[in-house]
């Protein structure tokens, strides 16, 4: 094997287990560090504007899409379905054949994606970026079958009062059905692409990878023909899993070629190599890329069909997310508290960054130990489907935990020392005593208060010697143990309403108490 | 009138028969009968494990409690992601200290856990509990999950008819409840019944029919506690029950143990009289216990020993 495929393959493997595992460690088992992992990918260094976008830039520059082949998560994943699948279907002969690019779409789906971030919507970012897609992979589908094996495995040795396990079982949460689904249908999509043609979503769709494409043509490291030594017998092609090399002309397309040097241990003539090329001669490459006459009538009909598809599918999801919205809704139709506002986590600081910086790629989501994130659907409109929004149902916010935020790669989430997470108000509790217990019951209860960090929810003096909550609503930050541990149903006499604005709760007053000293039992 | 006054009452006294602590048929849960020790043991002034200790010695040493090749289960309060000297928890030089013992008595195993209401690993972990069970060895179970409880009958309950219990205290030889003293918002303060709802699934129940009644009815449970050890050397006495900063938080350096949980748990709420107003009467659920035969609250006709280091 070439020593240059070797060492992608080695990073790359690398790089999609320890990010996968990162996301699924349902157990807190790997180090936290491993929150670097993402910053060091293109569209959360973008966001996060960090250093990081220079290094990336120059490796581009330098080396071409080698983000491609070995960082990107969701490229290496559909290497690992082109394997999967060579083992299902073996070819015998023609594996790949070279194909012209679909220029048009990749530039139009980039053109658009930055327009319509530029114009305020992440909405195409959170679809198309590789990483949040395969974040959301690994935590909508692969994370919750994981646990659900744990958890059979752990219920076997706690029934049988085994204790003596390490594995004990967890709660799966933070799921939708609809960000579930979608993520299944990115799988079937790239299993679709990689099948037939490969790389075919990273050449087309990724608007990644036409962005590193772009670069990748003045690169100084690139995957040149020989003019001389190459017999144009086509075995390069057929390895080319972006079907980009045109043997037959001695054409490379390097905006579509990924680096992965499968090509380069296939030419036993030396035809082909990885070889250092100035940027000037990057003048006669141009005419090769620019040639679209030629190729225009194919390109038309492809583009036609793929037009159909993309209909199809945007039909069936809008379809779908509607059916869904409309049930969801008759559901809650009577609830009070339905029409609240949705709760950002920790560290969104306002409604329009948030939904801006954020791709949706749930790693706060599988992170949270409180297990309060879930994806939304269309509580923060149509542009903020995916993204993490708050609920109470599973638990609550923690106090002493700033997780989400400190996780987070593309900032949507701002880091929060945990003094100031404390006092962070991502949402106001909203007290109904006309509902509560004690009102009604004439029994002590005080679970709301019991929970609540900051007493913003107070036990005081009711009827009887019973207490009854009483709230202030300037010192709730939101965290929702109140409406968690509400025992009034079917709807809770306290809940929590979402703010446009993450502001800061008022600080509790310190009562400094008479340290009374005890010097006798008193019974 | 005084006809229809007498029938009356004869039908409220009939109907009073019926239920369940009137009948005469409810023996007393915890046994009363003298052994010659001290009903409770009172400590005050030292380190939480001497007075644990000492007090243990009171009432017979610990192989009266603990046989050879027992499985034993501890059951603290660990409920809150809190630090140990924010006094929402138990003490865990208290919890470790009886491990040590049960282990020294020959205990096969010593299992430690609460159904916490913070996130049970930051709980277990911040408690310190995880780490003073782990070093004393003892282990620490999980308690968030429901396939660990098993539905449990309380025949005695008024409220409470059954109630799902964490396995462990079914399948143990003993067990010791390891409350700790402290105001609670709901129930004003909570000890060792009050600590009880660790031991069960379903807390929501408990404040949906009327709570200081289900806590009561909890303390019916048959397999009672061996002894019941409460700590009381930091006292929250206010904000609880997780409270919010040290302020919040009394040392009181005091322990009491006993086995009747309705008596010691009056000892350690009149103890905590002394440093907060509380009206004994509204801690509905001490009564409720007594009148369900759990325990005594009559101080004054009990064998109290009462020991100032």
């Amino acid at each position: 094997m070439h020593i240059l495929k070797i060492m992608r393959v080695t990073i790359a493997t690398f790089m999609i287990a320890l990010i996968t595992l990162y996301f699924i460690d349902f157990l807190d088992l790997m180090p936290e560090e491993l929150k670097y992992l993402p910053r060091i990918q293109w569209v959360p260094a973008l966001l996060m504007v960090t250093p990081v976008v220079s290094v990336l830039l120059l490796l581009s520059l330098l080396f071409g899409r080698v983000f491609c082949s070995a960082i990107c998560p969701l490229g290496i994943f559909q290497d690992i379905l082109i394997r999967v699948s060579s083992l299902f279907y073996k070819r015998r002969k023609h594996k790949y054949t070279y194909q012209k690019p679909k220029s048009w779409i990749r530039y139009t789906v980039l053109f658009l994606t930055l327009a319509s971030f530029m114009s305020g919507t992440s909405a195409l970012v959170v679809w198309l970026d590789p990483y949040s897609n395969f974040g959301r992979i690994i935590s909508n589908i692969v994370r919750p079958a994981v646990i659900y094996v744990n958890n059979f495995i752990a219920a076997a040795f706690i029934r049988s009062g085994n204790y003596n396990t390490p594995l004990y079982s967890v709660e799966i949460t933070g799921l939708t059905w609809f960000s579930s689904i979608c993520a299944l249908a990115v799988v079937a999509v790239l299993i679709a692409f990689t099948f037939k043609h490969g790389r075919m979503y990273c050449n087309v769709v990724c608007p990644v990878g036409t962005f590193l494409g772009m670069l990748s043509k003045v690169s100084l490291f690139r995957v040149k023909l020989d003019d001389i030594k190459c017999t144009s017998c086509g075995l390069c092609g057929m390895s080319c899993k972006s079907e980009c090399i045109d043997s037959e002309n001695k054409k490379i397309d390097e905006t579509r070629c990924v680096s992965c040097f499968n090509c380069l241990k296939v030419c036993k003539k030396g035809g082909i190599g990885y070889k250092f090329i100035l940027p000037s001669s990057v003048k006669t490459l141009k005419p090769a890329f620019f040639s679209k006459k030629e190729i225009e009538k194919k390109t038309k009909k492809d583009a036609v069909d793929q037009t159909r598809r993309d209909l199809i599918i945007t039909t069936g999801v809008v379809g779908g997310a509607m059916i869904a919205e409309k049930l969801s809704a008759k559901a809650i139709e009577n609830d009070p508290a339905a029409h609240r506002k949705p709760i950002m986590p920790p560290g969104a600081q306002d409604r329009e960054s948030f939904n801006k910086s954020c791709t949706a790629c749930h790693l706060c989501i599988t992170k949270c130990p409180s297990k309060v994130l879930t994806p939304a659907f269309t509580e923060y409109g149509l542009e903020g489907v995916f993204e993490p929004t708050v609920k109470y149902k599973n638990g609550f916010c923690n106090y002493n935990c700033d997780i989400c935020a400190s996780v987070c790669p593309t900032g949507a989430l701002r880091p929060l020392p945990i003094e100031e997470k404390r006092l962070t108000k991502i949402g106001v509790a909203h007290l109904r005593l006309d509902l509560c217990i004690v009102t009604n019951d004439h029994h002590d209860c005080g679970a709301c208060s019991e929970h609540c960090p900051t007493q913003a929810v107070k036990m005081v003096p009711f009827e009887n010697g019973l207490t009854r909550p009483q709230l202030d609503p300037d010192l709730c930050i939101g965290c929702g143990g109140c409406e968690f541990i509400c025992p009034v149903r079917p709807f809770q006499a306290i809940y929590i309403e979402g703010v446009e604005r993450q502001t800061d709760a008022k600080k509790p007053e310190a009562k400094k108490i008479e340290k009374a000293e005890v010097d006798d039992f008193g019974f | 009138m005084k006809r229809r006054e007498f029938l009356k009452n004869v039908g409220l006294a009939s109907a009073a028969t019926l239920l369940p602590f009137n009948s005469g048929k409810a023996e007393d849960i915890t046994s009363m009968v003298s052994d010659g020790n001290p009903d409770i043991v009172a400590m005050m002034g030292g380190s939480p494990g001497e007075m644990l200790k000492k007090a243990i010695d009171q009432v017979g040493g610990i192989k009266k409690y603990v046989k050879k090749g027992d499985k034993v289960v501890l059951k603290p309060n660990a409920a809150w992601d809190k630090s140990p000297e924010q006094g929402a928890n138990t003490n865990p030089e208290v919890v470790a200290t009886m491990i040590s013992l049960c282990l020294g008595a020959g205990a096969k195993e010593v299992l430690v856990f609460d159904h916490t209401c913070d996130n049970q690993q930051s709980s277990y972990k911040n408690s310190g509990i995880e780490d003073a069970v782990k070093k004393a060895g003892g282990k620490m179970i999980p308690g968030n999950d429901e396939a660990l409880y098993k539905d449990v009958e309380l025949p005695k309950g008024v409220s409470l008819k059954k109630a799902k219990i964490h396995q462990s205290l079914i399948d143990c030889d003993v067990w010791f409840n390891m409350p700790v003293l402290k105001n609670h918002g709901g129930t004003k303060v909570t000890v060792s019944m009050k600590n009880l709802m660790g031991i069960v699934w379903d807390r929501r129940a408990f404040h949906q029919n009327n709570l200081h009644q289900c806590i009561a009815d909890i303390a019916t449970f048959s397999k009672q506690p061996a002894l019941t050890i409460v700590d009381a050397y930091r006292t929250l006495i206010n904000n609880g029950p997780q409270g919010r900063t040290l302020d919040d938080v009394v040392e009181t350096k005091a322990l009491f143990l006993s086995k009747d949980m309705v008596a010691v748990d009056t000892a350690a709420i009149k103890f905590f009289t002394q440093v907060k107003d509380l009206n004994m009467d509204d801690v509905q659920y001490l009564a409720m216990a007594r009148d369900l035969k759990v325990g005594r609250m009559d101080l004054d006709n009990l064998n109290i020993k009462r020991i100032k280091m």
